[in-house]
Parts: C-alpha cells; structure tokens; sequence
C-alpha cells in the first residue's frame, strides 16, 4: 500500500544534485514552485520545460522511478483537468443541458487552463520528486532545521519540528508492517473489510486501529525512554555529525536556475 | 488431514527483487496430529502457515485441507477460515474490544452464529486457556502479558477451528508464561483429540514436551519430517541447520557414543533420568 | 563502581473508584556492580529486574534509597547527562529504540546529543559499528536488518557515548537463537576485550549461565547473588519462582535426589563426564 509513495525513496547516487548543499536545494524547490505559479504564457512554459527536463537529465535517477513515484498523484491531476475544463466561462467549444436547468460546457479557455494546470503540477511533482530522490530523509529534515533556525527568534521550534520529522521517516516503515500483521490477524479471526455500506466498512477498521494505535503509543512510550538513556535533552547544544555548508557548487546552481528564471520573465513580458 | 502439494512461493513474483520464499513443499498432516514447525528466521515457516488459510495465494501448487482446497481462488474464504483458525505470532497485540468477553466473542460473531452459540463459545474457549470468568468484564489491555496472550488465543479457539495454527505462541514470555502456554496446548489436545494442532516453535525443549511429529524447514524447504523421535535422532543434521537437539538428548547420545547402553530416542529429561538411573544402578538395559 | 543502596521503588497505579494502588516493584534492593563484572540479573516478567535496571542510569530515580554511579547520584538532575553518557542502556524491542533512518545516523544520535564535534563523531560511529560487527550495513535502513542485527546497532549506538557501563534490558527476549547467539556473544566480547562492564537482564537461564556472576531476583527483592556456579545449585528456589535452570544441572540434582553420587553441574560437558566418572566408579 505505502510502496509507491516516494517520500522518502532515497536513491543512492552521485550527480550535482545529489551533493549539493540540502539547504540549497529546499530554497530551490520553492523558487522553481514560484516560478511555476507566476509563468502564465506558452513561452516561458517552454523555458520552465527544459529547465525541468535539465534537473532530470542532472540527477541521474531513472526517469522511470520518478514515473512511478507520480502514479498515486493521477487522480489529483484528472481531477484539476475536469474542474478546469468545466468550470472555465469563455467561448464554449461543446456544451451539454445538465436537467434543462445547467448547462455543462467546455471552453476554449478552459482547454487552456487544463493543459496549463496539469503541466504545472506534473512539474512540480517531478521538481520534487527529484529534492526526495536525490537528497536522504535526515539530510532534508536536516536542512529545514537549519531554514527554520532563523524563525527560533520567533518562537519556531525548528528542532522539535525537524526531529519529528525524523521520526515519523523512520516509523513510516514499520507501522505499514504492522498494520498489515495486524490486518492479516484479524482476517484469520474472519473479520471482513471489502464488503458492506461505507458506513459498515469504516466500523469494520476499528479492529484495526485500535491495536495500531496501542501500539503507536507504546512505541512512542519506549523510544522516548530510549532517547532519553541516550542523552536526548533537546536541540541546544547539540552537534550533528555531518555538517553540510553551502559551496560554489550550489551558487553555481544557484545563477543556473535565476538565469533560467531571468529568461521566464523576459518571456513573459514579450508576450 | 492437510495435503500440500508442490508448493511454491515467490514474493512479489514478477517484478524486480522478487525472492522465492518456499520451493515445493510437499507435506501430510493426519487429523488430531500434534506438529511442531522448526527452522530459523526466514526458513519460510511463517509463509507456509498462511498459505493454510488462505491469507497468502500460492505461486504454484495446492494446499487441501479436509477435502477443501484453499489454494483455490474461488473456495469461500470464510469457510476456510472456519476450518482453520491461525495465531500469530505476540497475538496479544491484535486485542481491540472494551471487554475481553467481547474479544473473544470477535471471531464467532464474524462466523454469523447466534447469542447462545456464540456465549457458549467464549465460555469453552476460556475455560480451555485458563481465563477466569471474573476477567470477563475487564479491558484486555489491564490484564498481564501472559493473560493477553491466552486471551487472544481464546479468540482463535472460539472459532472451533478443525485445525489450530500457532506461531511461535511462547515468543517472549518468561518460563512460567512458557510452562502455561505449552501445558494449554498439551490440554487442548485432550480435551479436542480431533484437532489438528501445528505450532511453530524455536526451542527443541518445548517441541519434545508437546508434539508428535515435527517438520523442519530450511531456506524455503522441508528439511525432515517424522515423529520426535526420527528427527531427534539426526542431530548433526540438525546442528548443520543450526538448530541444537535439546541437553538431554546430547547427554545421552554422547554416553552412548562412550560405549554405554542405552535406550535411544531419549528427548525429555524425566525419561533420560530413568534411563541413566537404571545404567548407574547396574540394572539390564530396559526399554523404560 | 555502581552502587544501589536499599532502594525501594512503587508504581501508582489509579484504580476505577479513584483510590490509588500501590504496587511495590523494588524491596530495600542492594546491589553493587564493580568495574569490569559480567552480571546478569535473572528473573521473571514483573520480578522488578528491568525497574531496577532503569535506576541504574536515572530513568528511574528511588524512592527511598539511593543510587550511585561512580560516586554521583541519579537523584542529582544536572549530574543526569553525566550518568546517562557513563551507563549506556539496551531495550528489549529493537524496534523502538532506533530514532533514525539510516543506521549511521542512528549511532551518531547519542553522541550528537552530547555536543561532540563531527570529526569526532564520525570517527566514533565507524569504530562502533565495526565493533559489533555492523559497518557493513552502515548506509542500510533499520527495517531491512534481522532482528539480532538491530540489537547490534542498538548496542553500537550506545558504545558511542563512549560509556564505561552498558546495561542490557532483556535485549534478547524478541529473538530467534541466531539474534540471540549474535547479541550474547557481542556482549561478551566486549566485556572481555574491551573490558566493558556489563549488567545483562534477563529470563534466560543460559545466558545468565555465561555470566561471572548471577543475581536472582523475585518479588521486588535478590534472592540469590553469587557466582552461576553457586545460583544454579539452589535449584529448588530458581524452580519454586518459576525459572529454569540447565538441563545438565536438573539431571544432576535428579541422579543427586535417587542416591547417586553425582557433583553439581552446569554444563554438557561436565555432566556428561561426571556421569561417565560414577560409571567407572561403579564397574
């Protein structure tokens, strides 16, 4: 069930993009998002393409894994398509009497948007499919602690958040195990989840959630006194064993994304 | 009776990092047998039992079980499961209900059967793992491991299985919790003679004081089969496995390999004791 | 020098009508585990073993009584750090003491926690894994080792505290012979090598076989303390609170208990020979 969510899949490599600096690569990614919500004309489109297909060809991960890693996000995607597609007034191409009262069309300018739309969230999958393809689990939490730390003025609490984050990536795994032992376990006592009302399905996980949720419990009782025996006492003074800073090789990135960027927005501005 | 024939199993068959787990198992199991399951981690002991109750689609292959075969996709699932009851392994962690009258009651309500079955049910099914009536009322989750344990079992025993599949049912109790389980199980076999019991078990202590016959598995294969008795006596084998016969067994055959008289077959301690009481006071060698 | 001086110790448990139980788990316990020993604490579940285990590095402090590491005592909180990083702790369930993702980064947690440089804790993470025998797997996800090799991280990840004492909670309970086999001999490879003392709980009987010294406990209290040679002649006792002890020993005392004159033992070995001796004596 969880097999094809990529948050999290790793995979190992050398490219650029996977030794640049975690910090810089999560400033990246929000910019290249901006810039995706701000280019509106086919032009800058193209540009935002092959910078795209740039990252893709740099990261040196099989373009078919981060194929697989957008499957579970089609019904997302379909779903933007239709709602664009019908919901945009303009020049109807086809139209349909929904009940003689609503009139169901599809607009040349909402063909437009759709494409537009689903282009620009496939993108941003892809962008950042590549960040969690390319960077590990702790080098991300990692660096959003540090993003985070100028926010500790305001009473962020960037280490809880990252450490959290760790957690829950090295849980993840485990309690999709359990959950299918103990989906397994229950089948074995005749329990049914596939046939009845909505209504008699969702009362039918109780067997299941209320032992996952014992044992998340218990887990969570265990590792605090773990990390505790293990001198966990919070973010202050604490080290970390590998400390990344921010190289030429990311400034170089950097000018390569703003460069592609300028080139947008003077498209943009063209048309 | 349980016939597997030639079965395999490959784990995400068909794509990459695919990884057979059971290679043609062929087995019989008689009607009120009492068989352990020995082998170590990732021998394939845990897969060949949920493929009893159809938890698990073989990859090829047929498991029949009573004359039902379960490896078949259009057999009645729910049938199945009423044939076969399986506990798995720390089963007290599958405990959800508010009282344990209720967790127990869980796998025969799901069988459709009415009040009075199903109160009868819970009562036998108690009575045979030693849970008093006054826990009835109480929340699985206030009793002690032990009790947990015997109270999720319970949840299998309601269900009237024909056979019993436990795994690894002593896992990480301490020896009293171990004693309680195996003497259950040995309890069990009395009071339901035609209940096929099959257990998965590490220690070759505890398989000599319950079962009758033992299969062992090694890297997705059946290794040996036989009584206690065929597979004890082939310890070098079985060390080769890593598995170890138990103490008593290694006492005796190493005295025997010193020239001393006596009876083989000797797998529990009270026997051996006899035996080498009888040499030590000079007696005939006699068959105890 | 860890000292444990007349500790008593009660859970509060609240019940239904809102009295509070109490449920005393630790008696005026007494215990000293010198540098270097090989201890192992043996007992059933609820015997009070895995609480006294937590005084000894301040997840538990006494209620009466006091506990000493070193001299320091666990009920002084700005000390705690101190005695956490000298009394390094193994659970039972390999699972839920992993914090990260990554077994290296798992390692490196403790001493992160203690503010040690990187280059240092680099260092440290790699000699601990080869310690125990895990470099190999340094890059693996905690979910794809066997369960003897998440309790080898776990003790490689408490090494790198750099800690005088280790304290093992039952850290064999949930696995197999091999895990087992595995855990048992680190730690003894440690202990010898490394001179590492070790305090090892326990409900295995054979483990405790292969300590230097054993201590029983039942019922909040030590029964027993002594050598496993001397533990395992009180057979009655052991089989009265419900342990075991080896098959060896139980022949023994069985031939011992019908006239024979066979000496105590705790090994095959010696079994095997003492029986073959009164044979010989007999013919």
């Amino acid at each position: 069930m969880f097999k094809d969510v990529i948050i999290g899949q790793y995979v190992e490599g050398n490219s650029f993009i996977h030794r640049m600096d975690p910090k810089m690569k999560l400033i990246l990614t929000l910019l290249y998002m901006i810039l995706l919500f701000s280019v509106k004309s086919i032009p800058a489109y193209i540009i935002a393409t092959v910078f795209t297909l740039f990252i893709v060809c740099l990261c040196a991960v099989p373009f078919k894994l981060i194929l697989k890693g957008l499957k579970p996000m089609i019904f997302i995607l379909l779903f933007t398509a239709v709602m664009n597609l019908l919901m945009t007034r303009g020049e109807p191409l086809i139209s349909y009497e929904l009940f003689g009262r609503f009139t169901l069309s599809v607009t040349k300018e909402g063909v437009r948007i759709a494409v537009l739309m689903v282009v620009r969230l496939l993108y941003l999958l892809i962008g950042t499919s590549v960040l969690t393809l390319t960077t590990t689990p702790l080098k991300l939490t990692d660096g959003i602690e540090r993003l985070l730390k100028p926010l500790d003025v305001i009473k962020v609490p960037s280490h809880e958040i990252a450490m959290m984050m760790t957690i829950a990536l090295r849980f993840i795994p485990t309690l999709a195990d359990e959950t299918d032992k103990i989906m397994k376990a229950q089948l074995a006592r005749g329990a049914d989840f596939e046939s009845g009302s909505i209504f008699r399905r969702a009362k039918a996980l109780i067997p299941i959630l209320v032992p996952l949720f014992v044992s998340a419990f218990r887990r969570a009782d265990e590792l605090a006194t773990a990390m505790e025996a293990r001198c966990y006492h919070g973010g202050e003074g604490r080290t970390k064993m590998n400390v990344s800073r921010i190289g030429s090789r990311d400034i170089k990135a950097l000018v390569i994304f703003l460069i592609f960027a300028a080139a947008a927005a003077a498209a943009e501005i063209i048309v | 009776m349980i016939s597997v024939r030639n079965l395999n199993y490959v784990y995400g068959a068909g794509l990459p990092g695919s990884r057979q787990a059971l290679f043609d198992i062929n087995l019989d199991i008689e009607t009120g047998d009492v068989v352990a399951l020995i082998g170590h981690t990732g021998s394939g002991k845990s897969t060949l039992i949920q493929h009893f109750n159809a938890l698990v689609p073989p990859t090829s292959g047929t498991v029949v079980i009573d004359g039902i075969n379960v490896t078949d996709k259009a057999a009645k699932k729910s049938d199945i499961r009423k044939k076969v009851g399986l506990v798995f392994q720390y089963p007290e962690h599958q405990l959800f209900e508010e009282t344990v009258f209720d967790d127990v009651a869980f796998g025969p309500k799901n069988l459709g059967l009415d009040e009075a079955e199903i109160k009868k049910r819970v009562f036998d099914a108690c009575a045979i793992v030693g849970i008093k009536e006054k826990y009835f009322g109480f929340s699985p989750f206030e009793l002690s491991g032990g009790q947990k344990r015997r109270v999720a079992i319970a949840g299998v025993i309601a269900m009237e299985p024909n056979v019993l599949v436990l795994d690894e049912p002593v896992a990480g109790l301490d020896p009293k919790g171990r004693d309680g389980i195996l003497a259950m199980i040995t309890g069990l076999h009395e009071q339901r003679p035609e209940m096929t019991i099959i257990f998965v078990s590490h220690s070759m202590e505890d398989v000599a004081r319950v079962a009758n016959h033992i299969i062992v598995m090694n890297e997705g294969s059946v290794a040996m089969t036989g009584t206690v008795a065929e597979v004890f006596s082939k310890g070098d084998e079985l060390r080769g496995m890593g598995l170890a016969v138990p103490q008593i067994t290694q006492i005796t055959d190493r005295l025997r390999a010193m020239g001393y008289e006596l009876p083989p077959h000797i797998y529990t301690l009270k026997y051996g004791e006899r035996a080498i009481a009888a040499l030590l006071r000079g007696e005939e060698r006699t068959d105890v | 020098m860890i000292e444990i001086k007349n500790v008593s110790y009660c859970y509060h448990k609240e019940e239904a009508d809102g009295r509070i139980n109490e449920n005393k788990v630790l008696n005026n316990v007494s215990l000293t585990v010198h540098e270097g020993e090989f201890v192992a604490i043996l007992g059933h579940n609820g015997s009070g073993k895995s609480t006294l285990a937590k005084h000894m590095n301040g997840i538990l402090v006494p209620e009466t009584g006091d506990c000493l590491i070193d001299g320091l005592s666990t009920r002084d909180e700005k000390k705690l750090l101190e005695i956490r990083s000298n009394v390094g702790m193994v659970f039972q369930n390999p699972d839920n003491q992993m914090v990260a993702a990554v077994v290296e980064d798992d390692v490196a947690f403790a001493p992160e926690n203690l503010g040690v440089p990187s280059e240092e804790i680099r260092r440290r993470v790699d000699e601990c894994l080869k310690i125990v025998g895990m470099w190999d797997y340094r890059r693996a996800q905690p979910s794809r080792l066997s369960g003897g090799q998440k309790q080898r991280v776990a003790i490689a990840s408490v090494l790198a505290m750099e800690p005088k004492y280790i304290i093992l909670d039952e850290p064999t309970a949930m696995l197999d012979p091999k895990g087992r086999e595995e855990v048992i001999s680190t730690i003894h490879r440690l202990n010898r090598e490394r001179n590492m003392t070790v305090v090892l709980i326990t409900h295995y009987m054979e483990e405790a076989a292969s300590a230097e010294r054993v201590a029983v406990m039942d019922d909040g209290e030590i029964i027993l303390d002594g050598t496993a040679r001397e533990v395992f002649h009180e057979i009655e006792i052991l089989k009265n609170i419900g342990l075991d002890v080896p098959q060896a020993t139980e022949l023994a005392f069985m031939l011992r208990e019908d006239g024979f004159n066979i000496p105590h033992v705790i090994t095959v070995d010696e079994c095997v020979q003492a029986i073959a001796e009164a044979l010989e004596v007999k013919s």
